[in-house]
């Protein structure tokens, strides 16, 4: 049995170049390195004036914000990928979503419990299927495409 | 609504830019899907909820300062369940485009 890998905020920081106020994970659990990952997304750590931009509000894209912790923990789960390329070439892009199903909208204040696997991977493009579940009756799933490579 | 575009400016000093990314500031594709979002809730006729995202594709960054376009597109109309496809773009580069579908939501 693989032994768990918790990622704190420190680690989490040295792995994605985002932070505050648009970093949203705290502690990543790894549950089978380089596949798997779990994490907490607390919605009500979020800050209101991340989002002061053009005429949008925290209330308004609540979904963008599960789909972007999604995207910050499935980078974390592949960053624990073996034999990943290294150097200042790399790039790490989050270049889309596939068949996202938003069965219940979040609320501002929820706890909500984000998973993701790696699916598959072709010259260093990734595909992850996430899922975002909350007591409350929240169910985000769907597939994220990240390229995490050199480009030719 | 069958088509509908709406332009952005995206401030050079947006906050969102100290943390995404602090040496390389980029608006965050998720973002760009939320205000995507906006425009279509603001264009829809009956109150619906957004039951799918699909095939949504980031292709270039919005910078600070960019003038954003985002052109919608009512693509099918099923009565109950409606397509609106999306792309937003800067200058005549496409950033991103997709596809939202909604469910109407019937009056009790």
């Amino acid at each position: 049995m693989t032994a768990l890998i918790e990622l704190v905020q420190d680690d989490i920081k040295s792995i994605l170049p985002h932070r505050d106020p648009f970093l949203f994970l705290d502690v990543v659990t790894i549950t089978s390195p380089g596949k798997d990952g779990l994490s907490t997304l607390n919605m009500a750590n979020i800050q209101d004036c991340v989002l002061a931009g053009p005429s949008i509000n925290k209330e308004d894209i609540l979904v963008e914000l599960v789909l972007e912790a999604a995207a910050q923990l499935s980078g974390v789960v592949l960053s624990t990928q073996p034999n990943l390329p290294e150097g200042e070439d790399v790039q790490k892009l989050l270049l889309g979503f596939d068949d996202v199903v938003v069965t219940a909208c979040p609320k501002s204040a929820e706890l909500i419990t984000l998973s993701t696997t790696v699916l598959s991977e072709f010259k260093g493009m990734y595909q992850c299927a996430f899922e975002a579940l909350s007591p409350c009756g929240l169910n985000i799933s769907g597939k994220l495409n990240v390229l995490n490579g050199v480009t030719s | 609504m069958m088509a509908y575009t709406q332009h952005f400016t995206i401030a050079k000093d947006e906050a969102v830019f100290s943390g995404h990314f602090p040496q390389s500031p980029v608006f965050p594709g998720v973002l760009l899907m939320g205000m995507t979002r906006k425009v279509i809730e603001s264009c829809l006729k009956s109150p619906s909820t957004l039951k799918q995202i699909t095939r949504h594709r980031f292709s270039g960054m919005v910078k600070p300062g960019d003038e954003l376009t985002i052109a919608i597109k009512l693509a099918k109309d099923e009565g109950k369940v409606v397509t609106i496809t999306s792309v937003a773009s800067v200058g005549d580069k496409t950033v991103a485009k997709g596809k939202f579908i909604y469910e109407m939501i019937e009056a009790a």
